[in-house]
């Protein structure tokens, strides 16, 4: 990258030198560079309004499939949001919601609901470095004990269930 | 049009075709720019002490999460964030369901809801919503109530300057459709 931004002064009878015209091809390198390596944003998403009935086997949830082609050498942030898990009319459960990248899970969350009760999930989100290339984001989740009497993900055309992927910027390794 | 990087050395002659280049360079970082995320719009950070909300009451509206006339362009992908630090219901009672709602233009566009035991903590993670809006001033607000409890029961939502809620409107970038 260039090394810093300079302005160019176009005063009155200035001379048109190579050095005014060299800093300009470099302040728009600088700006370039600074651009394209800046977060792009969310670059993919879904919603949903429908429940989502939980079952004892991975399920996606409700057309949760992202396939986005991604640039080399950047982050991205792979989130799911929900409004609230409804627990089973029969007796406690179990609910697991992840997220895989190709058909392997990288973010995954838990949580215990009691016979009848609602539970707030927390988002499950993730950071994620991915090789340059096509790539299939996925929300699944199922319930591990307990689930009959069909335990679901809750949404409604107010409380939409949404599941998205942010481009957070240029790849930087882990901080080990 | 593609960003390519005019070169300038010595005695390269002053060209249309140079300046074109320059020209086009600057449409395209103005074409890069403009869809990028734009950060943060409107944000408000409570630190009020909680509020307790009993059951049967009306819910409670606006507290102090309320950002009213924030100007949202065309066109945007723009992300509603409401946290709170802790719920906790009242000790004695068993157990009631919470509920926070975040509505924009006094529509409700997202929610939580939770049960909490009588006497017992419980986190709520933010609750989030993405949102293409109409350009134009949007009012952003959040309110909180309790229903369906087994037996009395009333709910603080806690907030203290150490943990402050916060309700945030943040651009996300240009629109793109789902999928």
């Amino acid at each position: 990258m260039p090394s810093e931004f300079s302005y160019v002064v176009w005063g009155a009878k200035t001379p048109i030198t190579t050095n005014k015209l060299f800093q300009m091809s470099e302040n728009d390198q600088y700006a370039y560079e600074l651009a394209t390596s800046a977060s792009q944003g969310i670059i993919g998403w879904r919603e949903s309004t429908a429940d989502h009935n939980v079952t004892a086997s991975y399920t996606t949830i409700n057309g949760f499939t992202l396939t986005k082609t991604i640039p080399s050498d950047r982050l991205l942030k792979v989130h799911f949001h929900c409004s609230t898990l409804q627990g089973s009319t029969t007796g406690n459960c179990r609910i697991q919601v992840r997220i895989t990248v190709d058909g392997t899970m990288f973010a995954s969350r838990e949580a215990d609901v009691e016979k009848n009760y609602k539970r707030s999930l927390d988002d499950v989100e993730a950071i994620i470095g991915v090789a340059g290339g096509s790539h299939t984001f996925v929300a699944e989740t199922r319930y591990q004990v307990g689930g009959v009497g069909t335990p679901s993900v809750r949404a409604d055309a107010n409380q939409p269930m949404q599941f998205w992927i942010e481009d957070v910027g240029a790849f930087v390794s882990k901080d080990t | 049009m593609a960003y390519s990087y005019v070169t300038w050395k010595n005695r390269t002659p002053l060209s249309s075709a140079s300046f074109t280049q320059m020209s086009d360079n600057d449409q395209e970082l103005s074409d890069i720019a403009d869809p990028l995320p734009q950060g943060v719009r409107a944000w408000i950070s409570n630190p009020d002490d909680q509020w307790t909300q009993d059951v049967d009451a009306a819910y409670d509206q606006y507290l102090n999460f309320y950002l009213p006339d924030v100007y949202i362009p065309a066109s945007r992908l723009t992300l509603v964030r409401q946290t709170f630090s802790t719920l906790m219901c009242s000790l004695g009672y068993v157990a009631t369901k919470a509920r926070i709602k975040v509505h924009i233009d006094g529509t409700m566009v997202a929610s939580r809801e939770t049960t909490i035991l009588g006497g017992k903590k419980s986190s709520m993670d933010s609750i989030k919503v993405i949102r293409n809006l109409t350009e134009g001033l949007h009012t952003f607000h959040t309110e909180i109530g309790i229903f369906q409890p087994n037996g009395l029961a009333a709910v603080s939502f806690r907030n203290d300057p150490g943990q402050p809620g916060q309700l945030s409107v943040e651009d996300k970038g240009a629109y793109i459709a789902t999928g």
